[in-house]
C-alpha cells in the first residue's frame, strides 16, 4: 500500500475567517471608505448651499433664478432686490463663447498632436500644452487685463462693433474698456484650450492602430483616416474632454472677476460689462452686509452647482448616446 | 503630387461590371501580378528582408509561410506600403505590380492601396454599423449614389458569405458580431472596393476552427477574381488554400528574412527541393 498523504484542506472554519484571513476585506473596506467620501462630499456641498440659501428662497422662491435685478444696496432709484439671472446669464454666455472658440481649436490641436505632428515636435509641443493647463488662472486674468484687452479692443471688439454691430444688437458698441462678456469668454477659451486638446490627444492616441491601418488599406487619405475612423472611434472621449473644459469655464472665478466688469445690469451687447455667478460670489460675499445678501449669494452658488450638474448629466447622456455604437468596443 | 487623384471605380454597372472585372481577372490568371527582384527592406539599420526574388501570379492564392520573425508579414505589408508611416522603414531593390515599381518616386500610395487591399490579423471593423463598415470604403472612393452603394454592400457581404447572417441587422455595430463574422465583415469591406490584390495577414489566427474553415472556403471562392497573398503560421492552412507557397526563413547570423523556396504548393509540400523546407514542413523546427 502506498503511503496516504494528508489532503490539504480548501475550507475555512467560518464565513468571517474566509473573508478576513487573506486581508482582502480590509483593502476592500479602505477603498470603499474613500469612494463613499466622494458621495459624502457631493451631498455635503448640496446640503450646505441648500440650507444657506433658505433665506432667499423664503423671500423670492424659485423666481430668484430668473429675477433680473440685483441691488444689494438700497438707493433712491432701486430698492434692495436679488435676482440671479444677470449672473446666470453671464456664466452661460461667457462659457458658451469659450466653448465655441475652444472646442474646434482644441480638437484640432489634439488631432495634430496625436496624428500629424512630426515625432520630434510631439514631445515638446505636448509638454507646452500641459504647461498651459498648469498656469494659475490669476495669471491669465492679469495677462488678459494688461496685454490682451487692448489688443482685443483694437482688433476685435471695436471693428466688429463698428461694422456688424451696427445691425446686430448683441455685437453693438459701445465697447467697454478691457471688460465684458466677449473678452472674458475669449480668455476662458484660452484657459480651457489645453484641457480640450490634451484630452483629445490622449483619447486619439488610445485608438488602436488597426483602425488606422484598416482605413489606409482601403486607399483612404490621411484626412479620411482621421475623420472617418480615428475621431469617430474616440468621439465619446472627445466629448468628455470638451465637457471637462466647459466645467472649468463655468466655475472659473479669478479670470472672470478680473475681466467681466462685474456689472449686474443686463445689457444686450457682448462687449458690455456683465458678471458671472462665480465672479459675483467672489467679489460680494466678503462685503455682504445683510443676511439676505449672503443668502442670495449662496443661492447663486446652488444655482451654479445645479448648472454644472445638469451639464454633466447632458454630457454623460451624449457620451452614452454616441458610445452605444462603437467606442466602448463590445466584442 | 500634382496629378489629380482618380476617384473612379468600376462601380457604374453594379453586378455586370463586377462580372466583367472577374472575367478580366480570369483571363490573366497565372500572369505575374507582383514581382520582387532583389528586394530588401530595412527598419532603420536593421535589415528585415534580404534579396527577395519572387513572382506572385495573378488570380491565384499565394501563401507566405515560415517561422516567426522570418519577414513574411514585412514582405506582405511592403506590397501595399503599409510601412510608410513606420519611422525608419525603407525599401531597396525592386517590387512591382503589373510591371510598375511600387516604391517608385511617382507612386501615390493612396492609389496603390485602392488596387491592393488588406485583411488584418485581428478583425478590425470600424466603429460603425455593419452596413457602413462596408459602405465606407465606397464612400471614400467617391461613390455617392445610395442605390449603388446598397447594391455593392449586399454584393460584398454575399461574396464574403456573411449576408445571410447579417441581413436583418445591418444597423448593428460591426463590433457586435462574433470574431469570425467580424473578420468576414473586414473581408467584405476590402473586396467591396474591388481591389485587384487582397493581402491577408494571418487572417485566421484570432479565430476558432469553424470560423477559420469558413474563411478558408471564402478564400477558395474569391480565388480567380482576386490575386490573394496570405501570410499564415499554419502550414496545413497554406496547403489547403494556396496554389503557390513561398517558404521564408530568418538568417541565423544577420536575422534578415530570406526566401528559401517558392513553387506550386502541391510540389513544395510533397517534394521540396531545399532541405530546410523539408525540415520545416516535417516539423523539425519553427
Amino acid at each position: 500500500m502506498a503511503e496516504v498523504k494528508a489532503v490539504p484542506r480548501i475550507t475555512a472554519s467560518s464565513r468571517w475567517a474566509r473573508r478576513t484571513r487573506h486581508g482582502d476585506v480590509f483593502f476592500w473596506l479602505l477603498t470603499l471608505l474613500f469612494a463613499l467620501m466622494i458621495i459624502g462630499l457631493v451631498v455635503a456641498v448640496g446640503i450646505v448651499t441648500y440650507n444657506g440659501s433658505a433665506g432667499v428662497r423664503a423671500e423670492y422662491g424659485w423666481s430668484f433664478l430668473w429675477g433680473t435685478d440685483w441691488n444689494p444696496i438700497e438707493t433712491e432709484l432701486y430698492p434692495v432686490s436679488f435676482g440671479a439671472w444677470p449672473a446666470i446669464r453671464g456664466t452661460l454666455l461667457s462659457s458658451l463663447i469659450a466653448l465655441i472658440l475652444a472646442a474646434p481649436t482644441g480638437v484640432a490641436i489634439g488631432i495634430f498632436l496625436s496624428e500629424l505632428c512630426p515625432l520630434r515636435l510631439r514631445q515638446p509641443l505636448g509638454v507646452m500644452v500641459e504647461l498651459l493647463a498648469a498656469i494659475p488662472s490669476v495669471i491669465y486674468g492679469l495677462w488678459g487685463v494688461a496685454v490682451f484687452a487692448n489688443w482685443f479692443n483694437d482688433w476685435v471688439a471695436n471693428p466688429i462693433a463698428n461694422t456688424v454691430g451696427q445691425y446686430v444688437p448683441w455685437l453693438a458698441g459701445p465697447v467697454a474698456v478691457s471688460r465684458g462678456l466677449a473678452i472674458t469668454g475669449t480668455i476662458l477659451a484660452i484657459m480651457i484650450l489645453p484641457t480640450v486638446s490634451a484630452i483629445t490627444r490622449d483619447v486619439l492616441q488610445a485608438v488602436p492602430s488597426h483602425q488606422r491601418e484598416a482605413m489606409f488599406s482601403l486607399g483612404a487619405t490621411r484626412w479620411e483616416v482621421i475623420w472617418g475612423a480615428v475621431v469617430p472611434y474616440a468621439r465619446a472621449g472627445i466629448v468628455g474632454g470638451i465637457m471637462l473644459g466647459l466645467g472649468r469655464a463655468l466655475g472659473e472665478t479669478m479670470a472672470a472677476t478680473m475681466l467681466i466688469g462685474n456689472s449686474t445690469r443686463i445689457e444686450q451687447s457682448l462687449f458690455a460689462p456683465a458678471t458671472t455667478a462665480a465672479a459675483l460670489i467672489a467679489s460680494e460675499l466678503p462685503n455682504a452686509q445683510i443676511p439676505l445678501h449672503e443668502s442670495s449669494l449662496i443661492g447663486l452658488a446652488l444655482a451654479l452647482f445645479g448648472i454644472t450638474l445638469i451639464l454633466n448629466l447632458i454630457a454623460r447622456y451624449l457620451v452614452w448616446q454616441t458610445s452605444r455604437g462603437p467606442a466602448g468596443e463590445k466584442v | 503630387m500634382s496629378e489629380p487623384r482618380t476617384r473612379s471605380l468600376p462601380l457604374a454597372g453594379g453586378f455586370a461590371a463586377t462580372a466583367a472585372a472577374r472575367a478580366r481577372a480570369r483571363e490573366g490568371v497565372g500572369k505575374t501580378k507582383i514581382e520582387a527582384v532583389n528586394f530588401n527592406f530595412y527598419y532603420g539599420s536593421f535589415k528585415a528582408l534580404d534579396k527577395i526574388n519572387l513572382a506572385i501570379p495573378q488570380g491565384e492564392v499565394t501563401a507566405l509561410i515560415g517561422p516567426s520573425g522570418c519577414g513574411k508579414s514585412t514582405l506582405l505589408r511592403a506590397i501595399n506600403r503599409m510601412h510608410d508611416k513606420t519611422p525608419g522603414a525603407r525599401a531597396e531593390g525592386l517590387l512591382t505590380i503589373d510591371g510598375e515599381s511600387i516604391y517608385g518616386d511617382e507612386v501615390d500610395p493612396i492609389l496603390l492601396r485602392r488596387r491592393v487591399g488588406m485583411v488584418f490579423q485581428r478583425p478590425n471593423p470600424f466603429a460603425k454599423s455593419v452596413f457602413d463598415n462596408v459602405a465606407y470604403g465606397l464612400r471614400v472612393l467617391g461613390e455617392r449614389n445610395s442605390k449603388r452603394i446598397k447594391e455593392r454592400v449586399e454584393w460584398a457581404l454575399r461574396r464574403a458569405a456573411l449576408w445571410d447572417e447579417v441581413k436583418d441587422r445591418l444597423n448593428a455595430t460591426g463590433t457586435s458580431l462574433s470574431g469570425g463574422q467580424q473578420q468576414r465583415l473586414c473581408i467584405a469591406r476590402t473586396i467591396a472596393v474591388e481591389p485587384e490584390v487582397v493581402l491577408m495577414d494571418e487572417p485566421c489566427s484570432a479565430l476558432d476552427p469553424i470560423s477559420t474553415l469558413k474563411i478558408e472556403e471564402l478564400i477558395a471562392d474569391l480565388r480567380g477574381s482576386f490575386t490573394i497573398v496570405i501570410v499564415t503560421h499554419n502550414m496545413q492552412q497554406a496547403a489547403r488554400v494556396s496554389d503557390y507557397t513561398a517558404f521564408m526563413l530568418m538568417d541565423s547570423q544577420t536575422r534578415a528574412g530570406q526566401l528559401v523556396e517558392f513553387g506550386p504548393t502541391a510540389r513544395l509540400f510533397t517534394n521540396p527541393t531545399d532541405p530546410r523546407t523539408e525540415a520545416y514542413l516535417s516539423g523539425h523546427f519553427g
